[in-house]
């Protein structure tokens, strides 16, 4: 490759390299993980940086290589000897339900890693059903069943806590925070 | 419904980026993994592998696998602390919660003194263990004042033994004893009471007490600190050597005292570490705790009231270097962290929380919304 392929090759990975790590972790659920997953496809991009000159759209180009590498790790042995934990990965500290925000995203890492995709390319990457089939090399037909067998998946999983959480019955809101020595005297 | 719920979450995984210089905490897996990858595309691309690494590694990606190599040390961790022993209302009984769900798996009665009146309610003062097995509770009543420290075991399951009488120190007159504090070694008991309360001091003002008990001989040895104290934790090393104690109110700062100093004033005999107004005007210490082998302090900073997300720091004390792990954190309390110094638990208003102290990650844990309660069990404290 020559010099100045390098360099253009340098330039934009640097350019998107955040936003490739952004989609990666919002697929894999685990920002190691996803560094892995982005490596893998500069790789790619390295290899075929031609056809990436080529495309029309080099970031779809970029998006598509990425995608299909998550689902083609998913679907290999690799991937079952080197997942070392079945629970979801840390979350960052928010204000809100996080009991919650823990089920869904359960819910959601266990989908099977093309509906994952599926999902994330609707939901988070705003690709109309069209583009996510190109994407995914399938027909819009099997993104719409993708997302809705997803979607129905999820509700699923999070129906019975949503039920049992009613049933609780006096549940209680919990106690004061506790300042350190405010409860004294 | 489902999906502006599932949009929120990715834009929230997305928005947590721990950054590129992050230690795993997964791995030497994942090097091999790295490894492999890198040669099977060497075998399809050989010419261009070493221009691709060398633009891969520059701009950091894989930098997260090529720094790891901690071992599965923090996924260990996460486990050591199985069960908290929390109070939420100040007094008898004590709940056995899990620390993964929050679930409560037990009741600890604690014993009513012979001879009290039911309005000579005692009071839980502090819950202390070394090794989330063996656990001290202090109790006390405020009028007139005293305390008692007792002792129980929890098994595998957080079913609890028998509550008895701490046999080195079973009571307690003229003091209300709030902080607890084991060494992981069992040899020390760390506490701090105050006798300057609404029973303690009816004809003059007595002074307040940071003192440490021998467990095997029942001596104790204290020092006495300003009335009305604001001391609000107390920790130890390992050995029990060290006695490490924050103020929250005033002039907020962390000291430490050697076992070995004579009795009488705090101040004259061990040395000030850390001020909080090092951190900022009117800024307050929420909990400090030492190291094992004595050589860093790990405290948080928050503005007064609770105004304001705190900071999380660990401190050198050979170089007084002083790093700031996490920020956002409201208030928190520092409940226990794993022995492979990766992680702590805090208790925050809101909840559980795990901070990771490689990434500076707080995490919620299920079940914990808004139900810590003012009093939890600390320890074990090393990392």
């Amino acid at each position: 490759m020559s010099r100045s392929r390098d360099a253009e090759y340098t330039e934009y990975v640097a350019a998107r390299l955040s936003s490739l790590r952004r989609l990666a972790a919002v697929l894999c659920d685990d920002w190691q993980r996803a560094d892995d997953l982005v490596q893998a496809t500069l790789v790619r991009l390295y290899v075929h940086w031609g056809r990436v000159r080529a495309a029309d759209h080099a970031d779809a180009y970029a998006r598509a290589v990425l995608v299909r590498e998550f689902i083609h790790e998913r679907r290999s042995a690799w991937v079952k000897r080197v997942s070392l934990s079945g629970t979801v990965t840390d979350s960052p500290a928010t204000a809100v339900d996080h009991d919650a925000g823990l089920d869904l995203r359960a819910a959601v890492a266990a989908l099977p890693a093309r509906q994952r995709a599926t999902l994330v390319l609707r939901f988070y990457c705003d690709l109309n059903v069209d583009q996510s089939a190109e994407v995914l090399g399938c027909s819009p037909g099997t993104v719409k069943s993708q997302t809705a067998r997803a979607l129905d998946a999820v509700r699923r999983t999070l129906a019975p806590q949503h039920a049992a959480s009613l049933r609780q019955p006096g549940r209680r809101s919990g106690g004061s925070p506790h300042l350190p020595g405010s409860d004294r005297r | 419904m489902t999906e502006p719920q599932i949009r929120a979450l990715f834009s929230e995984i997305a928005d947590g980026d721990p950054g590129l210089s992050q230690v795993d905490t997964q791995l030497a897996y994942r090097r091999g993994r790295a490894r492999l990858r890198w040669q099977r595309a060497c075998a399809a691309a050989a010419p261009v592998l070493t221009a691709a690494a060398v633009a891969a590694v520059a701009l950091g990606v894989g930098a997260g696998t090529a720094r790891h190599g901690a071992g599965p040390a923090a996924a260990a961790g996460q486990a050591d602390l199985k069960f908290a022993v929390a109070n939420s209302t100040g007094t008898s009984p004590l709940q056995v919660r899990e620390v993964a769900t929050g679930a409560v798996v037990a009741q600890v009665r604690l014993p009513t003194e012979p001879g009290s009146r039911p309005a000579d309610r005692t009071y839980v003062g502090g819950v202390a263990t070394r090794n989330g097995r063996t656990y001290v509770v202090a109790l006390y009543r405020p009028d007139p004042c005293r305390s008692w420290l007792y002792q129980f075991g929890l098994n595998g399951r957080g079913q609890p033994t028998a509550v008895t009488p701490l046999r080195a120190l079973p009571s307690i007159a003229g003091a209300e004893v709030y902080d607890l504090a084991l060494s992981s070694n069992g040899q020390a008991l760390g506490f701090s009471s105050v006798s300057s309360g609404p029973g303690c001091a009816v004809r003059k003002a007595q002074p307040d007490h940071i003192g440490i008990v021998n467990i095997a001989t029942g001596q104790i040895r204290q020092w006495t600190v300003p009335s009305p104290s604001s001391v609000n934790g107390v920790s130890l090393n390992a050995n029990g050597s060290l006695l490490l104690y924050s103020s929250q109110l005033g002039r907020s700062a962390v000291r430490i005292i050697p076992a070995s100093a004579p009795p009488g004033q705090a101040a004259d005999r061990g040395r000030t570490v850390l001020r909080a107004a090092q951190f900022g005007r009117s800024q307050w210490i929420s909990f400090a705790a030492i190291s094992p082998d004595g050589s860093t302090v790990c405290f948080s900073v928050y503005p007064p009231g609770g105004g304001g997300p705190g900071r999380i720091y660990v401190a050198d004390l050979a170089t007084g270097h002083t790093r700031l792990v996490a920020s956002g954190a409201t208030y928190p309390g520092l409940i226990a962290s794993d022995p492979a110094a990766s992680q702590l638990l805090l208790h925050m208003p809101d909840g559980l929380v795990r901070l990771d102290l490689s990434s500076g990650k707080l995490t919620y844990l299920r079940g914990w919304k808004g139900s810590t309660g003012p009093i939890i069990s600390t320890g074990p404290i090393a990392w």
